[in-house]
């Protein structure tokens, strides 16, 4: 293979500003101005999409976590005595019936103790098979499209938010607005296209057609000038981020107990770590952003990691483009491959589980490999070791940023780079991110039903806001997007190989783990304590 | 040489909106017939339904997207005796 130079990470003099990063704004000169020297300082609070991210993610995790504080009924205490009272009795009653009659019980209560006031405000789109109104909800008469005014209440919420950061960086509603509802809509198609019951269970998820409808008209007819003011990548993503923030809560580390720890924490790092330098030194491949969003995208967890990842180091859209669709495709071919593999040799419903947990990228498909295995221990294992990678989305993120401003842009601008550089240079919306992250892990394990209050906030108001606006980030990036750019990032299938190579590794390291873990060091403990 | 009918603007629009035209029509008969169709395939109808009774939404990119949730599979510590 022929070396090729490092032509696209190439500083220039006034980083950050390539101008095809995900940080790009060249389509949005008239919306705001780009990130300058002038910015430096104070002014950074209110004039960049780094700190607005952190404000519109703040703002939206308060209001949501209070309106469920709020909510709570008078008397958590004694409710939260009749669940641990429940949840011990059922496990000793023998009649299926009453069984599940007892877990019924159990989970009202549950759902009781932490209402949260948006959630019939806040909705994903539902699953459908031949009618896609049914996407819109079903009301109680049949009426297909119960959820439109929620989908609508979500669009104006974001429209509101978005033109608060959007005016104060410098831009004009006017502009904004209309282009916004254009977006908006198309993001709803995107997430119509998604929910066909053929296309979930195949693991396909919404930024891959996303992306689709943003290429077909970029690709076409073109992006209409008026539409792009709305193209606001970045801006959707690392507020889509801080939401994901509050989601990763540290005491999901302890539920497979210290050998997921090992299996999860210890080989991916050595994954991603080895992928980057093999992607480097080996394949030579020409953007090291793109080197570490492929191997992040594929030893972490997939798309959400790939996101987190291109925003920390400002990979190009085309880049993080490319290492999504990549690890959909393998997602969804893995999804079947590796539980029929695990069948066919025989290998133990633990240690399978929790190899598929730390090997395939995405969550979902990691839960329905579990499924496909017939066993309850592998599909918790596998969604366990999953969501405990999950977790290290943040330090990765972190650690990353922290490593591009300080090592990459260093080397390539040849200049010594001081404290005061790093925290410039440094993507702050990681901060917000990192503290969310702190925050609500401290909420879920300091307060009175904390883990039921901040896992009402998740899963009924930022989840399903986080998902809309990364939505729309993906389908700015396909109307930011054309094919000849995209074609130009496969360098005659380099990052293909390198998703190969490291995935490669990764099925090696994370077997010989799971089985040195499972079966080897940890096999006495796992024999008298798994359920 | 020039032609007799010049292209105009509008003439080069053709192409691309009966570009996105052609996409438009192939959404609409792969997600309106082909997937539908594809969906009421008892396999694939069987597998959506295991998933459903699971509550696992295949699709789902991070953990906090599955309604499913896992219990605790193993302890943290190995138990010590008192």
């Amino acid at each position: 293979m022929t070396d090729t130079t490092d032509t696209d990470n190439q500083p220039s003099d006034d980083w950050p500003s390539d101008s095809t990063e995900l940080s790009d704004d060249t389509t949005n000169d008239e919306v705001s101005p780009e990130v300058t020297s002038e910015h430096r300082g104070w002014s950074q609070l209110w004039m960049t999409e780094d700190w607005w991210a952190v404000w519109l993610g703040a703002v939206i995790l308060t209001v949501s976590f209070l309106a469920v504080f709020v909510s709570r009924p008078s008397d958590v205490d004694t409710r939260l005595e009749a669940i641990a009272a429940k949840s011990k009795e059922i496990p000793s009653i023998d009649d299926g019936d009453a069984k599940n009659a007892a877990q019924k019980e159990l989970d009202a209560l549950k759902k009781s103790i932490a209402p949260n006031p948006f959630k019939s405000l806040v909705t994903k789109l539902q699953k459908w098979d031949d009618n896609p109104l049914a996407a819109f909800g079903t009301g109680k008469k049949g009426l297909t499209g119960a959820d439109v005014p929620a989908v609508i209440a979500i669009g104006l919420v974001s429209l509101v938010l978005f033109s608060l950061g959007v005016v104060a960086m410098g831009g004009k509603i006017e502009q904004f607005a209309p282009a916004f509802i254009v977006l908006f809509l198309l993001t709803i198609l995107a997430m119509v296209l998604s929910a066909q019951s053929a296309v979930k269970a195949l693991g396909l998820s919404y930024p891959l057609w996303a992306i689709l409808i943003g290429l077909s008209i970029s690709n076409t007819v073109g992006t209409p000038a008026f539409l792009k003011p709305a193209a606001r990548t970045e801006f959707y993503i690392k507020t889509g981020l801080v939401l994901l923030g509050a989601t990763i809560l540290l005491k999901k580390l302890l539920a497979l107990g210290l050998p997921g720890i090992f299996v999860s924490w210890v080989v991916t790092p050595i994954v991603l770590i080895s992928t980057y330098i093999i992607g480097q030194k080996i394949l030579k491949i020409a953007s090291k952003t793109l080197n570490i969003t492929i191997a992040a995208d594929m030893s972490v967890c997939g798309v959400s990691a790939a996101i987190a990842t291109a925003a920390a180091c400002k990979a190009k859209k085309e880049e993080l483009t490319l290492a999504v669709t990549m690890s959909m495709i393998f997602t969804a071919g893995m999804m079947f491959a590796m539980p029929l593999f695990i069948k066919s040799v025989g290998m133990s419903d633990l240690l399978g589980g929790a190899w598929m947990g730390g090997t395939i990228d995405a969550t979902g498909a990691v839960a329905a490999a579990g499924e496909l295995l017939e066993s309850n221990v592998a599909l918790e294992a596998a969604v366990i070791v999953k969501t405990i990678q999950n977790v290290l989305i943040g330090v990765i993120a972190f650690g990353v940023a922290i490593y591009w401003v300080t090592f990459v842009e260093k080397s390539e601008s040849k200049a010594v780079v001081g404290v005061g550089e790093i925290w410039r240079r440094f993507p702050k919306f990681v901060l917000g991110f990192m503290a969310a992250s702190i925050v609500f892990t401290i909420l879920t394990t300091t307060l009175t039903a904390g883990d039921e209050m901040v896992s009402s906030m998740i899963k009924g108001t930022t989840k399903t806001l986080g998902t809309w606006f990364f939505a729309m980030a993906f389908v700015s990036i396909g109307l930011e997007s054309n094919f000849r750019e995209l074609a130009k990032n496969m360098q005659g299938g380099r990052p293909l190989l390198l998703y190969i190579i490291g995935q490669s590794i990764n099925l090696i390291l994370t077997l010989a783990m799971a089985w040195l873990m499972f079966e080897v060091v940890f096999a006495d403990f796992v024999k008298e304590n798994l359920k | 040489m020039t032609s007799r009918f010049p292209i105009t603007a509008d003439h080069k629009k053709i192409k691309p909106r009966v570009q996105l035209a052609l996409v438009a029509f192939g959404i609409i008969v792969v997600w309106g017939f082909v997937l539908p169709w594809f969906s009421r395939q008892p396999n694939v109808s069987s597998w959506n339904q295991r998933l459903e009774e699971k509550k696992i939404d295949a699709s789902a990119l991070y953990y906090a997207e599955l309604e499913y949730e896992p219990e605790q599979v193993l302890p943290m510590w190995p138990k010590t005796e008192d």
